[in-house]
């Protein structure tokens, strides 16, 4: 370093700041130039290579009653400090402060670019905001937590700086980021499962590598009652699209869908995206995919309403839960704007 | 059913005017490889390139097929029944001859006929987890012209990688082997858990204009119900890929890490009580009968008390082993499943495709999208010097390009699933997917 150390600047609120309670939450932003409050842990903490070089703070409310321009507002004193690295919180189970060192690391690490860790109670209601944008450290859910928690966001944040890597969220003990990577074991795979299998019938503790998940519970929209009065719509994720791909559905983990005329697809070159399953049979006759021949005729027969023109296209090939969540509201705003009531969804 | 594998470790191939093994070394005849060629109407001898890939080469192989160990039958049996004869017999049993220490590598250079390929570096990053790439390759290229047919193009692939492998492996046959193993589950000691292996061989949702691997003694895989098969049989021969890249090789077959490692511990702290064989349901209805068939067979005919599971490529056939897993439990059978995580771009907490609550004891072999950046390589081997490293998971589907890539022989971006030793469907590999 040659003497040289990297700046630090830290983020509290009106408590941690020594301002004052509940009372005053509405206190605007402050610098302080010097560690103040849990900042005075990451000074002793990273000494040898950094220097605390000021303090933000702002108090709960205020920064609540508008986070975007708070943000700003807190941007513009963080960057003045010209900080290599910056840290918030801890904001436990602190729901306004834990928003409001979210929007901070997230703001600061987007604009300034430099690395960020903060530090929350998992069930704390900035976390799935936030968990993709930095390195939230768990806590528990009381201030105690603090002695346990600042050598993990010090750690983190010194490894940043010097570029090394970061472990796992559990080896390191941080909230997962939504990014999944492979670390090589010492025994191969079939190994540690006949182990599992042989504690598993001892009646011995074993560690599984992944469970089931417990899934949202979805409430069925109300039955539509007479079909010969609604529109339907058909939804596939077989990934059947126009040739030149408009809409830039990839053949697996895709991210988007697209809505086309089925006439208009019909008449112009389309093929299926979709890499995990033979096309084979869909291409010979598409509405083995979607069976929009029958369904006319059902329509024309007077049995059902009307059929959407359109039809929705998505790749559901290895797509993420959360992708596919979002798509699926993409979409089913879509059909309410179209005024579908129904919809069959196909898959491959 | 007993198999006594010799086996006899050699240091390195070279190229030789006859093929023949001395001090170690491998000598390997370019004539007797282009004589297997010309036996395949569909290749032309001047358009076959085989080159030696040695550990720390500055060398990538595109369009990899499979990886296969030399090996030949020295009694009992026929090498690769059904596949190198019109003659079925079964595998399994007999003395088979087993060179370690070097591997074959099949390229097919037409990636919509091969739908999935792989690649792999023999130095850098990846091949420093690779065990491919720590041991000499022969690299195995047919050409072929536009208008052969997939099917037969595959298959012959298939016929001249294998062939190769009995060649080199009849070639050591004169020198003694270093170790001798037999591989025995026929007496079982009491007091010891049966441990059995549902291994999911195959599924359709690959297949390439309807066409059927032939992987079974060279017969087409159906929508068949459970199997009972003898463990020796499905690693000496009885089983192997043919035509696409799916994270399991005919290595990892010849080397079976979960047959081999219960018939080790076979009469020590277990007993390997069998191995049973299924295929990716497509229809909730085969799945459901499949998953009590499968377990209904561990307990009545092999007698299990703990089972393992692994999948064929993809999260239908994720949803097979969980329903085999599910049935197993609920009769008493603990069961372990191995699965893959089908993307990067998410958290272990919800991505898991099994979701029947009683199968809770998993191994996770890890995610297919772990990404690498590799450094550009001096020699491009599978394709020809332009050919392009296609990124996502098909470059070319139903002549659609639907993706488009680097030149492979710069840097490239890669993933954990598409370099060939990095993730094993039967457990070889070391991975395991941890959240970041």
């Amino acid at each position: 370093m040659g003497g040289k150390k990297w700046r630090v600047v830290c983020y509290v609120n009106q408590f941690y700041a020594q301002i004052g309670g509940e009372d005053k939450a509405g206190v605007g932003f402050g610098v302080k130039e010097e560690a103040i409050g849990p900042a005075i842990q990451f000074r002793n903490l990273l000494k040898d290579d950094c220097e605390v070089v000021g303090t933000v703070y702002c108090g709960d409310n205020y920064f609540a009653d508008n986070a975007e321009k708070s943000a700003e507002e807190g941007l513009a004193l963080v960057a003045a400090l010209k900080p290599d690295l910056f840290i918030a919180g801890p904001a436990f189970n602190a729901g306004r402060y834990g928003i409001a060192c979210g929007n901070m690391v997230s703001l600061v690490a987007r604009k300034l670019g430099i690395p960020t860790v903060t530090a929350m109670y998992p069930e704390n209601p900035a976390v799935d905001l936030f968990r993709k944008d930095t390195y939230i450290v768990e806590t528990g859910i009381m201030a105690s937590g603090m002695r346990d928690a600042a050598p993990k966001m010090a750690g983190i944040g010194l490894r940043l700086l010097k570029k090394e890597p970061i472990g796992g969220a559990v080896a390191e003990g941080y909230i997962p980021r939504d990014i999944i990577l492979n670390e090589e074991q010492p025994d191969n795979a079939a190994h540690r499962a006949i182990e599992m299998v042989l504690h598993k019938l001892r009646g011995e503790p074993f560690s599984s590598e992944l469970l089931p998940p417990v899934f949202d519970e979805v409430a069925p929209a109300e039955a539509v009652g007479d079909v010969k009065k609604i529109k339907l719509a058909m939804v596939t994720d077989g990934g059947l699209i126009p040739e030149d791909n408009p809409d830039r559905l990839k053949p697996n983990g895709s991210t988007t869908w697209g809505h086309y005329d089925w006439d208009t697809l019909m008449e112009n070159r389309h093929f299926v995206i979709h890499s995990g399953y033979d096309g084979t049979w869909v291409m010979e006759n598409p509405n083995r995919l979607l069976p929009i021949d029958v369904l006319r005729e059902v329509a024309a027969e007077g049995k059902l309403g009307e059929l959407d023109s359109e039809v929705y296209v998505a790749t559901g090939n290895c797509a993420s839960v959360e992708a596919s969540r979002t798509k699926g509201e993409q979409i089913a705003a879509r059909l309410k704007e179209r005024a579908v009531q129904a919809v069959i969804l196909t898959s491959t | 059913m007993k198999l006594q594998i010799e086996t006899i470790r050699i240091k390195d191939f070279q190229f030789g005017a006859s093929t023949e093994y001395r001090d170690g070394t491998l000598y390997v005849s370019r004539g007797d490889i282009l004589d297997f060629v010309r036996q395949e109407s569909c290749f032309d001898p001047e358009a076959f390139n085989i080159a030696i890939a040695r550990p720390g080469d500055s060398v990538r192989i595109i369009n990899v097929v499979d990886v296969v160990q030399p090996r030949c039958k020295v009694s009992g049996g026929i090498d690769w029944p059904g596949v190198l004869s019109e003659e079925q017999q079964i595998a399994g049993s007999g003395v088979t001859r087993v060179v370690e220490g070097v591997g074959l590598t099949l390229c097919q250079n037409n990636t919509y006929w091969s739908r999935k390929w792989g690649s792999y570096d023999m130095n850098g990053e990846c091949a420093a987890i690779n065990p491919y790439a720590r041991m000499p390759q022969l690299v195995i290229e047919p050409l072929t012209s536009a208008d052969t047919d997939f099917r037969a193009y595959r298959e012959a692939v298939r016929r001249v990688g294998f062939r190769i492998g009995v060649l080199l492996a009849r070639a050591t046959l004169g020198t003694v082997p270093e170790r001798v193993e037999l591989l025995d589950n026929e007496n079982r000691v009491p007091g010891l858990p049966g441990i059995a292996y549902s291994y999911q061989i195959y599924s359709k949702q690959y297949d390439t204009h309807n066409y059927r691997e032939p992987m079974v003694y060279g017969n087409a895989v159906p929508d068949t119900f459970p199997l009972v098969m003898q463990p020796t049989e499905i690693m000496d021969g009885a089983i192997s890929p043919c035509g696409g890249f799916r994270c399991v090789t005919t290595y990892e077959i010849q080397n079976h890490p979960i047959i081999m490692e219960l018939m080790r511990r076979h009469g020590k702290d277990l007993n390997f009580a069998g191995v049973i064989v299924t295929v990716t349901s497509v229809e909730a209805k085969h799945r459901s009968l499949v998953a009590k068939m499968a377990a209904s067979l561990l307990r009545e005919v092999l007698g299990a008390d703990g089972v393992i599971l692994t999948k064929g490529v993809g999260g239908a056939s994720t949803l097979d082993v969980g329903a085999i897993a599910s049935e197993a439990e609920k009769i008493g059978i603990r069961a372990v499943p191995i699965i893959q995580i089908l993307n990067g771009k998410s958290n272990l907490g919800v991505e898991c495709l099994i979701s029947e609550p009683n199968v809770d004891s998993i191994v996770c072999s890890g995610t297919y999208y772990h990404n690498f950046t590799l450094a550009p390589v001096e020699t491009l081997l599978g394709g020809p010097k332009d050919a392009l490293y296609l990124s996502g998971d098909d470059g070319v589907i139903e002549g659609h390009r639907i993706a488009t890539g680097d030149p492979a022989v710069g840097q490239v971006r890669s993933t954990y699933m598409k370099q060939v030793g990095l993730m094993s469907q039967i457990g070889y590999s070391y991975g395991k997917a941890v959240d970041y």
